[in-house]
């Protein structure tokens, strides 16, 4: 067994806290505080209000999703993490536009947030290939599954789709293993293990 | 793709397994290295989706929240800046203007009222069209319908019964309607908590205090204010004024 020593969280954690509690005033804070730098940087790289929005909205929804189920720990401040994922967010959709070059050294990540970045990034990677290959599931299968881990017990869910527990048991297996599958035949798969 | 494995996995991973058959299922892990991957990949899958599908609602919440904030906060600039300066600008003239014209004919500052403080700011909790019942809160509330904002309140409350700002606003409005025992008690709730609520909850407990014209507590509360607080300004005022 390994033991992990924790970490102690930065004082900043408590923006990672707003958003796994939904705490408004905090929140707001986070937009007043940090957004400005995202826009103009955005607005000075070919980019416009609405995407400084959609990067900003991205960013702060992929950090509650790895606070949720990974426990993210804050170890720097809030602020150059939070604008440096906005950045290579931004930059990352302008390189998968066409005709759009950007100057390598801007992506480069040069402080004390490199290893966070990283791990949100590959945090996000990962939860991006896990839906990709969800959604080529049939949907009998991606029924099966949603029910399953929305339901407390494997019994309302065979109550709830109308067959049997064995059956709705089985299935639920056979379909994760499917998926399963999926991701591990994949060539990003292979990418994020190497990683 | 092998069928029992994947059966055998689940079985594993559930603790269904017999004392042998896991001994047996761990043996394999320690030696087969493919098999181990399939068994880590297939756990991860599994948390991955329970959290994404036991969390759906949740991160549905939280991205109407963030629509709703950056909608507020994220304005193409200039325009709103240059209005709100002026506004700001006016509004202390006028209230200048009218400390003034009150000395004049007093020959006292004139002590603070509840009524110039109790401007609330609007209750903002629903995306458009996202649940009626956040809806007709926010609007009952900021059209001052305070009785049926509670109504409303109460039934989100039961829902979710630990959501800070609901209870915030449920307390402004029942301080409103004169229901002061019950609004300070959930003010003093939500000071005792280590929320970000706490400091606009003192804030409404010195309102409160003022309301009633206590103006020793008012002045103990407002003395607590801290300066990072978005009241402090006016806590400082009131403070001046008593």
């Amino acid at each position: 067994m390994k033991i992990n020593k924790e970490p102690a969280p930065h004082a900043d954690q408590r923006y990672i806290q707003a958003l796994l509690t939904n705490d408004g005033a905090v929140l707001t804070e986070i937009y007043r505080k940090f957004s400005g730098k995202v826009v103009s940087y955005i607005k000075k790289n070919n980019g416009d209000h609405e995407d400084a929005r959609d990067v900003i909205q991205e960013t702060l929804i992929t950090l509650y999703q790895q606070a949720r189920d990974k426990k993210l720990v804050l170890t720097c401040p809030f602020d150059a993490y939070f604008f440096l994922l906005c950045k290579r967010r931004w930059l990352n959709k302008l390189k998968t536009k066409k005709g759009v070059t950007i100057d390598e050294t801007a992506s480069s990540i040069p402080d004390e947030s490199t290893n966070l970045v990283l791990e949100t990034e590959l945090f996000e990677s990962k939860n991006r290939l896990f839906e990709s290959k969800l959604r080529e599931l049939g949907d009998k299968c991606q029924e099966v599954l949603r029910w399953s881990f929305k339901l407390p017990s494997m019994e309302e869910v065979a109550a709830k789709l109308n067959v049997t527990y064995a059956y709705v048991r089985k299935k639920k297996s056979l379909c994760l293993g499917q998926l399963t599958e999926l991701i591990r035949q994949s060539s990003e798969y292979k990418k994020l293990k190497d990683q | 793709m092998d069928e029992d494995i994947y059966i055998l996995i689940d079985r594993y991973l559930a603790g269904e397994l017999s004392a042998e058959e896991t001994q047996d299922f761990e043996g394999r892990i320690s030696t087969d290295t493919a098999f181990a991957e399939k068994v880590l990949l297939y756990r991860s899958v599994t948390e991955n989706l329970r959290s994404k599908f036991s969390g759906e609602e949740e991160e549905a919440r939280l991205r109407a929240r963030l629509a709703a904030i950056a909608q507020a906060e994220l304005r193409e600039e200039k325009q709103a800046k240059v209005v709100s300066l002026r506004w700001y600008h006016w509004a202390a003239a006028a209230s200048i203007l009218l400390i003034a014209v009150v000395w004049f004919y007093t020959g006292k500052s004139a002590l603070p009222e509840y009524t110039e403080y109790a401007s609330h700011g609007p209750l903002a909790l629903a995306e458009r069209g996202t649940d009626s019942l956040l809806q007709q809160a926010e609007e009952a509330f900021n059209t001052k319908q305070y009785t049926q904002a509670i109504r409303y309140l109460n039934q989100l409350l039961e829902t979710d019964p630990d959501n800070r700002e609901l209870q915030l606003y449920k307390g402004v409005a029942l301080l409103e309607t004169d229901r002061i025992s019950e609004a300070e008690a959930i003010f003093s709730a939500i000071r005792n908590s280590d929320t970000a609520y706490k400091h606009k909850a003192t804030w409404y407990l010195a309102l409160s205090a003022l309301k009633q014209k206590d103006y020793d507590k008012c002045r103990a509360l407002l003395e607590q204010i801290p300066k990072e607080s978005e009241d402090y300004a006016k806590a400082r005022e009131i403070l001046r004024r008593l």
